[in-house]
């Protein structure tokens, strides 16, 4: 028998040893959990770093692809800003072209230079390579070859010419372009999570881009936008997203009228310096006062001034004067 | 009884050794990647201010590297510095000065962007060799553009 004594301690040893215990694993959870919170954080903000710095890098490099590998997440984009989970991160001016959704452990980034005729700022357009361009257009369009063509070969794209030979890959997420041609959906693409469609209507210097969404395995018209140059045409083929486009166009109309400016006084010290030869700040001042607002006729009329500007520009040239640009 | 609290005094004591050493760890690998973080923004403004195109010299849309345009600084100081475009310039160049000096053949010194930040501790500063060409002589300057960032 044992004694009462002995009981006593006997049950106050397993009392202990389960508070103890209890508070051994209530610490170690709290250091996991707070230590996966910070791991988590710190992961955000390594993305948020990797993509200021793709942002930044890739603005002051023309014509290079990257393919840049982060930790798997996703990024949700819209006019302005981003957010990893619960980071966001606010940008006053954006003028990177992208899906409002990029989801994975891979970023490809590339950049254009967007001149109207001078070069006002570079484009950078990121995507992700699970998604796939497919352009529909018919086999002599000589501009939708150029699109495509303009398209890196890293990223995932084909040509057809009709929706309907569009062959299935097992994709995540397709971008149907089609050129001068009503977007239709076909049984081959209803198996796909993610279907969008542009339609784009006009030349290599300026048009419009009407945005598809997919509702009940039919395309519907989200809204209309515009673009000049085949640079910012780009741009919409790979944001799927009428708000970003229009807030990257924004941007970078900004970013022309700034430029504009600079060229504006640039051309009146030429003229006080250089007497012989005829420059004329009409064009620019067009191009200044179009750029104030991003709209379908500011667009035509910055069309027309930048034609006229370039061709004054090959009148200088002509006659070995300093150039404009 | 005295034993199991004994070792539970070790083992707490040990845990907390512990803890402090991976506290200290952590915190200077922080430090050292705010280092980082820093001298990236620094270069990464450098970049930037070397790439503007309301700056760069160009031939019939030829951008050329490295230079800039004498006509085009005259004019870039005061529409850099407009309050207008202030908020645009802010969130390439953050709180930073930019410069651009002419060294030789004469001196001179253009100041494009200064917004220096309150109670900064210390600067980062970044020189940048540019030529500066001037279309009315079809002549080339030798000079300097200073990135100075500052830092809290």
């Amino acid at each position: 028998m044992h004694s009462k004594k002995g009981v006593v301690e006997i049950q106050f040893n397993w009392i202990f040893a389960i508070i103890a215990g209890a508070i051994i694993i209530i610490l170690f959870t709290t250091i996991i959990l707070k230590q996966k919170e910070s791991s988590e954080t710190a992961a955000n903000l390594m993305i948020i770093k990797n993509l200021d710095v793709i942002w930044s890098g890739s603005e002051t490099t023309i014509g290079t692809v990257n393919i840049i590998k982060i930790p798997k997440t996703k990024i949700e984009f819209r006019c302005n800003g981003y957010s990893i989970w619960n980071s966001p991160k606010q940008l006053n001016t954006m003028n990177v072209f992208v899906p409002s959704v990029l989801d994975g452990d891979r970023i490809i980034s590339t950049t254009l230079g967007w001149g109207i005729p001078y070069r006002a700022t570079n484009l950078v357009y990121l995507t992700n390579p699970k998604i796939r361009y497919i352009f529909i257009a018919e086999d002599d369009n000589e501009f939708a070859n150029k699109i495509y063509d303009m398209v890196p070969d890293e990223i995932r794209k084909n040509k057809y010419t009709s929706a309907a030979l569009i062959k299935d890959e097992n994709d995540d997420e397709v971008r149907i372009v089609f050129f001068d041609q009503e977007p239709a959906v076909t049984n081959n693409l209803k198996g796909i999570k993610k279907v969008t469609a542009l339609k784009i209507v006009g030349d290599k210097d300026k048009g419009t881009v009407e945005f598809f969404g997919l509702v009940n395995d039919i395309f519907v018209s989200k809204e209309t936008s515009y673009y000049i140059k085949e640079e910012t045409l780009l741009g919409a083929i790979f944001t799927d997203d009428k708000e970003i486009y229009d807030c990257a166009m924004k941007s970078a109309f900004k970013k022309l009228n700034i430029v504009s400016q600079v060229y504006e006084g640039r051309v009146n010290e030429l003229t006080a310096i250089k007497p012989n030869c005829i420059y004329g700040t009409s064009q620019i001042r067009s191009i200044l006062d179009a750029s104030e607002e991003f709209s379908k006729s500011n667009i035509d009329i910055i069309d027309i001034a930048a034609k006229n500007l370039e061709e004054q520009n090959k009148n200088l040239q002509k006659k070995s004067c300093p150039l404009i640009y | 009884m005295l034993e199991t609290i004994a070792v539970l005094a070790v083992f707490f004591i040990l845990l907390m050794l512990g803890f402090i050493f991976y506290t200290k760890v952590i915190k200077s690998g922080v430090e050292e990647e705010k280092e980082e973080n820093i001298q990236l923004s620094a270069i990464k403004i450098a970049q930037q201010a070397a790439a503007l195109p309301e700056l760069q010299c160009s031939q019939n849309n030829v951008i050329k590297d490295n230079c800039v345009d004498r006509l085009k600084l005259e004019v870039a100081d005061n529409i850099m510095q407009s309050p207008e475009n202030e908020i645009f310039y802010y969130d390439k160049f953050s709180f930073s000065k930019i410069t651009v000096e002419e060294i030789y053949p004469n001196t001179k010194e253009w100041p494009l962007y200064d917004r220096p930040l309150d109670d900064y501790t210390h600067t980062l500063v970044t020189h940048i060799p540019i030529s500066i060409f001037n279309p009315e002589n079809d002549e080339n300057a030798f000079g300097l553009m200073e990135v100075e960032s500052y830092l809290k």
